[in-house]
């Protein structure tokens, strides 16, 4: 059990008329929220315990966990639940325990992305559709 | 001067301290060794201007957990879930309730706290000892719009 969160436009459909064009714009937001994950577990501080065998420095609570082998970082996916909505996330357990803070100390790396995306949207779907669209 | 993540985990501290199952064991970020489950831990999971992913508004995300052991370890945790939920849900200043009421978790004099929305609920069982006695984590995920006071 992972950790996963919806990209969910619902309702936006009875405005964004461009099937196909909106259907892009769903899966291109879920692919941000994918892509600020990644960007935020490799731009993370190293401020954490370091591993005396391997060296590797570990995230400081609060924060992104940092790469050592790459397992979670390269799980994270994105999958479409239905014509308006996109899921991103990871079926990798410990996304869920650095997310959540189970058994260790939080360290969120996928909510901070989606709180991010959320307040570009507006300025990214008036940037993509280029039509006029008033929020 | 207090900035707003200051503001906002003083208040949650004070709204959240001495009720029941957990008493006053209510810790931002982390619980000390000495705390005795049940107990409330809430911590920054995004918002403010803190960490990478930083935000010039400030809106954050909060995570409010109970976290519970033992016999009772499943009811402590659910019902301190609810109890959270209770004393946060639609508290902020700017929430109305069915009376006209404003919410009671105000912040202080530097900033209000305006809104405080229920998001995700939070539920997970955790074997720290690797013995087979679960410690239970519950509560929700909340998103609490703030405003500096002019």
């Amino acid at each position: 059990m992972g950790a996963r969160v919806t990209v969910d436009f619902s309702g936006a459909d009875r405005i964004i008329t461009q099937t196909a064009k909106r259907d892009q714009f769903v899966r291109m937001m879920a692919q941000m929220v994918k892509a600020e994950s990644v960007l935020s577990m490799q731009r993370s501080p190293a401020t954490g315990n370091v591993n005396p065998v391997t060296g590797h420095v570990a995230s400081s609570p609060g924060n992104p966990p940092r790469i050592e082998h790459g397992t979670l970082v390269n799980s994270i996916d994105t999958r479409k639940v239905s014509d308006m909505a996109h899921e991103v996330g990871t079926p990798v357990l410990h996304g869920r325990k650095t997310e959540f803070g189970i058994g260790i100390l939080p360290r969120p790396w996928l909510r901070p992305a989606m709180l991010l995306m959320q307040s570009k949207v507006k300025d990214e779907a008036q940037r993509f559709f280029d039509s006029g669209i008033v929020f | 001067m207090a900035d707003a993540l200051d503001s906002l985990y003083r208040a949650i501290k004070a709204q959240l301290d001495d009720n029941i199952p957990w008493g006053h064991e209510v810790y931002p970020d982390a619980a000390p060794s000495w705390a005795v489950r049940p107990l409330v831990i809430f911590n920054r999971v995004a918002g403010g201007d803190t960490n990478r992913i930083a935000y010039e508004s400030d809106r954050f995300m909060i995570d409010v957990k109970c976290i519970a052991d033992g016999e009772n370890g499943y009811i402590n945790a659910v019902a301190g879930a609810a109890m959270i939920s209770e004393l946060l849900k639609d508290n902020g200043y700017q929430d109305i309730d069915d009376d006209g009421n404003n919410g009671t978790v105000a912040g202080d004099d530097v900033y209000l706290i305006k809104t405080i929305t229920r998001e995700a609920r939070i539920h997970e069982l955790d074997d720290l000892e690797k013995v087979g006695e679960y410690v239970f984590y519950s509560g929700h995920t909340f998103t609490i719009e703030m405003e500096e006071r002019l």
